[in-house]
């Protein structure tokens, strides 16, 4: 599975060192964090430097809905250097099929000036449900994606992007029921962009929440079985298990806004961020945990640690702290790498033994810490083992392996 | 029960520039028989009884739905051009009485062979490219249906298919009786009816709006559990002989078909997993990319 860097604001350089330290294969722009100009000229760097890497463009159309609301965090979507096909939208504007066949041409042709490897065509984020205009005016984008841009487009390949809100994943029935139509359309796209919304504002990932990483997964492995390649979009420590059920790339970030996919970071400021605060991914314990905490076990449990060559940036005597916010991006890539290995089988019956395997391994490690009387805080303990076994088990009986 | 088949003197009446009427099989309302034709080739006659209009509003509804499904196999198979499908003969679709009884008769084109449910029968396990080649044909088949006409054939079954021993149409489908054009207005005048042979049914017909999401997924299913059963010289992948309907719906619904692997070792697993992955419950499992499972299957 291949691992893509989810660009957002602050760059500095991490998507060309993780290029670099081969610890990353690619990356996805998002329009919002990135003027015209510079886009064009970063892809072009990385399409000189780096020619077999996979370059991509999120034109995020889904935040439309959003541009008519006062104070909306639009960045480089709206102003005077921002991207020329984006326009506020209304839903009913949407309703219409011709402005939907529009909106594909546009942002097609914008593409088409591009030197990405594939393109991304635009969608809405399905926020409520599958029975719903929403998901309607979704199916209509992705339905008419290849038809235009077998007129619009040069050949290269074509990813629909499907966006998909916690909420919307509720009813079983309506997703298999969506999931059976966008696979028998009749022009279909080479592959899916997918995105898991979270309708909070809260950092842990929307993976987390009961029957959502099960019917992701379902997701992904419907759309693989069908023949479609899958990338998913702000996947973080989550990402083996869509692997393991079919995905074909995953894309994360930096900051937490580009480990999981919310509207909300294009909503008018409801709270002010907080400073981030460092941490380091475990391969062993499946997420990643606090650098103070890492301090606490390294000595004591060597294996927290991955082996892996980053783990020098957190160093010992400056608390395990990393150097710089660009080598916790780089350790985080590095740890990802290694733990999508875990999938890297023929077979998704294979590669969910090697998930359950990696899991034991994980609780069996907490167990020791917390028999050693350390207690970690509530985002580094064991819940998501539990969490992830139950959500295993189930994506196996929805898709009746 | 099936149709008692009319004498041959009867049909010689009836259809003076038919001549022969070997008689080959019989369905509830369907007789078959083998004719020659004016022109010296042969045909296969097909004679469909049509229900008595007894005067009440249940007798002329059955009687409608009888003569709309005959209609609609007719104007099908005169559109679907596939060499995996049946073609009409010479004898354009009559409405006729023969000794007093109101009939739609027609010819179609005769195939050599024999059916696939004799073939079955026989209880040989077939070679590998034997399974390909009758995956493929009925993948083709329905390929065409749903991309000529949006049509469902909703009965792909052993007894429904003709293995003909020819290179160039090795399967061919047969019998539309109850093919679904999921665009136009359905012709079942019971609701509660669902016209299908339930062990080759898919499941989400046993859904009451399982016309919603019909689509020919649906055939893939039945295709899946048919070349399971020939590719297993006629192990069928839920049933067990003799259940009763109820059981069998059940099994239809709930019970994990067989898997071919353990059955068929043989087989590279990639094809036996490929005819599992057609007989999963939900239909979006099924791979729906027509064009993919045919590359898959001559790869």
């Amino acid at each position: 599975m291949q691992l893509l860097a989810q660009q957002g604001y602050g760059n500095g350089g991490k998507i060309e060192s993780g290029l670099a330290e081969k610890l990353i294969d690619g990356v996805i722009f998002g329009a919002k964090d990135i003027s015209p100009s510079k886009l064009k000229e970063k892809l072009e760097q990385l399409a000189d430097g780096y020619p077999d890497s996979i370059r991509l463009f999120d034109p995020q159309f889904y935040a439309s809905l959003l541009g008519s609301q006062p104070g909306a965090r639009l960045g480089h979507l709206v102003g005077d250097n921002s991207h020329s096909y984006f326009e506020a939208r209304r839903r009913r504007d949407l309703e219409r099929e011709g402005q939907v066949l529009n909106d594909i041409k546009n942002i097609m042709i914008y593409q088409r000036e591009l030197p990405v490897t594939s393109l991304i065509s635009p969608n809405i984020v399905i926020r409520r449900s599958f029975d719903s205009i929403e998901a309607t005016i979704a199916k209509d984008f992705i339905r008419n994606a290849s038809a235009v841009n077998s007129v619009q487009g040069d050949g290269r390949p074509l990813y629909a992007t499907l966006a998909v809100s916690t909420t919307a994943l509720n009813d079983r029935i309506e997703l298999q029921n969506f999931l059976q139509e966008i696979t028998e359309i009749d022009d279909p796209p080479t592959g899916f962009y997918l995105l898991l919304e979270k309708p909070d504002n809260s950092i842990t990932s929307p993976l987390t929440e009961p029957d959502i990483l099960a019917r992701w997964m379902l997701v992904n492995h419907t759309l693989k079985l069908n023949g479609f390649e899958v990338i998913n979009g702000y996947t973080d420590v989550l990402s083996p298990y869509l692997g393991a059920a079919g995905a074909d790339a995953v894309a994360t970030g930096w900051f937490n806004t580009q480990k999981s996919f919310s509207l909300k970071k294009f909503e008018p400021v409801s709270e002010f961020a907080r400073r981030p605060v460092s941490r380091y991914t475990s391969r062993l314990l499946l997420k990643s945990i606090r650098s103070t905490e890492l301090n606490d076990l390294r000595d004591i449990f060597p294996e927290v640690l991955n082996g892996l060559p980053f783990d020098d940036c957190y160093d010992p005597e400056e608390g395990s702290a990393p150097n710089t916010a660009a080598d916790e991006a780089l350790q985080n890539w590095e740890a990802l790498r290694a733990l999508n290995e875990l999938v890297e089988t023929d077979g998704v019956t294979l590669s969910l033994e090697n998930c359950r395997g990696a899991l034991d391994e994980a609780e069996e490690l907490y167990v020791r810490i917390s028999g050693y009387g350390l207690t970690m805080r509530d985002r580094s303990g064991p819940a998501h083992i539990r969490m992830i076994r139950e959500e295993l088990t189930e994506f196996e009986e929805l898709a009746e392996l | 029960m099936p149709s008692i088949p009319f004498p041959a003197n009867i049909l010689s009446a009836a259809f003076p520039t038919l001549a022969g009427f070997g008689f080959i099989k019989s369905g509830t309302f369907k007789s078959v028989y083998r004719v020659a034709t004016s022109a010296g080739s042969f045909e296969v006659l097909k004679v469909i009884r049509l229900p008595q209009d007894t005067g009440s509003d249940a007798a002329r509804a059955f009687r409608e739905q009888e003569l709309g499904r005959a209609k609609r196999e007719i104007a099908l198979l005169g559109k679907i051009s596939s060499p995996f499908v049946v073609k009409l003969g010479t004898l354009p679709p009559t409405i006729i009485d023969i000794a007093g009884e109101n009939c739609v008769a027609y010819t179609e084109e005769i195939l050599p062979g024999r059916d696939l449910e004799a073939v079955i029968a026989a209880g040989v396990q077939p070679a590998e490219d034997e399974i390909r080649s009758l995956l493929s044909s009925l993948v083709q088949a329905i390929q065409s249906l749903w991309l000529q006409e949006k049509v469902v054939h909703r009965d792909i079954k052993p007894a429904n298919l003709f293995a003909t021993g020819l290179a160039s149409r090795p399967f061919v489908l047969l019998d539309f009786g109850i093919a679904y054009n999921v665009d136009e207005p359905g012709l079942t005048a019971n609701p509660a009816m669902i016209p299908a042979t339930p062990l080759y049914m898919a499941p989400e017909m046993l859904d009451p709006n399982f016309r919603e999401t019909l689509s020919y997924r649906a055939d893939l299913y039945a295709a899946g559990i048919t070349t399971f059963e020939f590719a297993t010289g006629g192990t069928h992948p839920l049933a067990k002989t003799g259940d009763h309907l109820a059981k069998t719906l059940t099994r239809v619904l709930h019970q994990e078909p067989l898997r071919l692997a353990p059955l068929r070792p043989d087989l590279p697993p990639s094809l036996s997993s490929l005819i599992d992955q057609l007989m999963k419950k939900s239909p979006s499992l099924r791979p729906g990319n027509l064009s993919l499972i045919l590359k898959q299957l001559q790869s």
